[in-house]
């Protein structure tokens, strides 16, 4: 009997894993769409259903799963969310190169393999974040510092520095200008989504050379990806993670800057581990500093009653939430180079130029819907500091000025 | 390089900057609070209580914290409006109030103690300011009643009322609840509290 109902709730955890990588899967897809609308509006509808946990596994698995899969539309289309901005160039390079599969497939094994080095580093990150070394609180206290020094890292990384420090203000500014603005038009929405767009993706598509999209090579055997670039991208999405205000761009950005090779295929292993790990240690966070660092995180607390990982065990119901990170991460692994592989096969029968006008009416369209008229104005604004960024051949992580910036001057102000 | 696309961006700063200076922050409902960590927002809700700088409003289906430097004229039952900044404030969050407007006194609405009785949620731990008649009169405290003596409730004031059966008044006091017995009181301790003569 104990064994059935056992069973019983295994395949329920399983489902809703399941259920859940193909939710992230939709929303990964759909450019501007996170899986904390998903998460929302499961609470609006569900939270007195007395399901919580396992809307919780859903949830979860969505996160993980919108982290593979927002891959393809930065690839393919150059429409970036906040953790896939510095992405799109090197990602849609690579599909001016034919090499647009084999980008999906570095990011989809960069995203597992971020997965096993976050298990493996999951009890150390314990111990180093809450008791005895508090690792935490060192960070918290010297975050200010730590943004200033890999603002510093941006810019002085590039050839000619007054041109970083330009870009980087006009960017900051332009940040601190929209950061409070309200432009929740049909679904509630920041206007970082349009920001991001203008700033990296549609100078990506404007500016992208060539004018036929070369085929698509479509076998991609033998990928593989560093060590170094997964535990760099795993080491900033668990710092960034951890702290209040600060996002996955920002984690991007700290892999990012920390990396001396800049090959395309490099960036683009980075930055998957990054953006996965850190939805996967802001769950970790949830449990053993009891913080909830991104929407889904909150939500989760709304469903669950969230007990502190104090000792070697791992609590119930992180543990459930576990299972639903491996299996939604293995279905999202091959759902990533199932469907970025049909679009890599069909996205060569497109013309280039049409390619580009579709992808740019897809973001105007998704910014228009979610930000209205004030995020198109913010999207154009946007558009003209990238194409700056791009004309004076800046480096595009000096656009990330944009978050950098407030969030410095809100730690002195 | 064309000039140009600088130019523009600038401009277009400057402009969004112009909006952002006219534009209000999102008013926003006490319970979608989390969603605005790190963001500028505009709330409302009545004043449930108060420890220091920290004051704890109802918008009537949540309550919430502000972090209010030099509010003391915010008192019990004043219905406020507050925009500031949403941040954290130990393990919740808070919003760390710019400017804030005090709606209503809670004096300067009156209610009736029939109106009392049957949104007594709204006001439970609140100052209130309740209209009624004296029913009767004891040593440290005395009943309220409305006009149709449908409805009574026991004022503690350790104070002799200078008014009759059946004189209608206005009793400033605090709204409690006892659960030992079930039943609700008020009790006037505050210096703004009293009884006075009701006035059209």
């Amino acid at each position: 009997m104990e064994w059935n109902a056992m069973m019983i709730d295994f395949i329920l955890i399983v489902s809703f894993a399941a259920a859940g990588a193909f939710i992230g899967a939709v929303t990964g897809i759909i450019p501007g769409l996170h899986t904390n609308n998903i998460a929302i509006l499961l609470l609006a509808i569900l939270s007195a259903a007395g399901i919580g946990i396992y809307l919780c596994i859903l949830i979860v698995a969505a996160a993980i799963s919108h982290t593979f899969l927002d891959i393809i539309p930065s690839t393919f289309i150059g429409a970036p969310e906040e953790d896939t901005a510095l992405l799109v160039l090197p990602a849609h390079s690579m599909v001016l190169q034919g090499r647009g599969y084999e980008a999906i497939c570095i990011s989809a094994l960069a995203s597992l393999a971020s997965v096993a080095v976050c298990f493996a580093l999951l009890l150390p990150f314990r111990f180093v974040m809450e008791e005895p070394i508090n690792f935490y609180e060192i960070i918290e206290k010297n975050m200010p510092w730590i943004l200033i020094c890999i603002s510093a890292i941006v810019i002085f990384t590039n050839e000619n520095i007054w041109k970083a420090i330009l870009i980087f203000l006009l960017a900051g500014i332009f940040g601190m200008v929209i950061i409070d603005l309200n432009t929740s038009f049909l679904i509630q929405s920041s206007p970082i989504f349009p920001a991001l767009a203008g700033l990296f993706g549609a100078p990506a598509l404007l500016y992208a050379e060539k004018k036929i999209l070369p085929e698509q090579n479509l076998e991609a055997e033998e990928i593989r990806v560093k060590k170094r670039d997964i535990g760099g991208g795993v080491m900033a999405g668990g710092i960034v993670a951890i702290l209040p205000g600060v996002s996955s761009a920002i984690a991007s950005t700290l892999a990012l800057a920390l990396k001396r090779e800049r090959s395309n295929e490099a960036i683009v292993a980075i930055l998957s581990a990054t953006n996965t790990a850190t939805n996967f240690f802001v769950l970790a966070s949830l449990f053993i500093i009891l913080k909830a660092r991104s929407g889904f995180a909150i939500v989760m607390r709304e469903f669950i009653n969230v007990e502190k990982w104090s000792g070697f065990l791992i609590p119930y119901p992180y543990n459930l939430l576990l299972i639903a990170v491996i299996v939604s991460s293995t279905i999202s692994y091959f759902l990533t180079k199932h469907i970025g592989k049909f679009v890599a096969k069909n996205i060569s029968r497109i013309s280039y130029r049409r390619l580009i006008r579709i992808s740019i009416s897809i973001i105007l369209i998704m910014v228009f819907l979610f930000t209205g008229f004030l995020g198109l104005l913010i999207f154009g604004v946007a558009s003209l500091i990238g194409i700056t960024c791009l004309e004076m051949k800046v480096r595009r992580s000096v656009c990330m000025g944009v978050l950098l910036l407030p969030l410095i001057l809100n730690y002195f102000l | 390089m064309r000039k140009i696309y600088p130019l523009l961006a600038v401009i277009g700063i400057i402009f969004l900057y112009f909006i952002s200076i006219f534009s209000e922050p999102t008013e926003i409902e006490l319970k979608d609070l989390w969603k605005y960590e790190g963001k500028e927002v505009v709330v409302e809700g009545i004043v449930k209580n108060k420890a220091g700088d920290v004051i704890e409003i109802s918008d009537g289906n949540a309550t919430g914290k502000i972090y209010c430097e030099g509010c003391d004229e915010i008192e019990y039952g004043d219905q406020i409006k507050a925009r500031g900044k949403v941040g954290e404030y130990g393990e919740e969050l808070i919003i760390y109030v710019e400017k804030v407007d005090i709606l209503e006194k809670w004096k300067e609405n009156a209610i009736s103690l029939p109106y009392l009785a049957e949104n007594y949620e709204k006001y439970v731990g609140m100052n209130v300011n309740v209209t009624g008649y004296i029913y009767s009169k004891y040593t440290g405290y005395f009943y309220l009643s409305d006009e149709y003596m449908d409805y009574k409730i026991r004022v503690y004031y350790n104070e002799t009322i200078p008014f009759e059966k059946y004189e209608r008044v206005c009793v400033k006091a605090l709204f409690f609840y006892n659960p030992k017995n079930c039943n609700f009181y008020l009790k006037i301790c505050q210096p703004f509290h009293g009884v006075e003569c009701y006035d059209d």
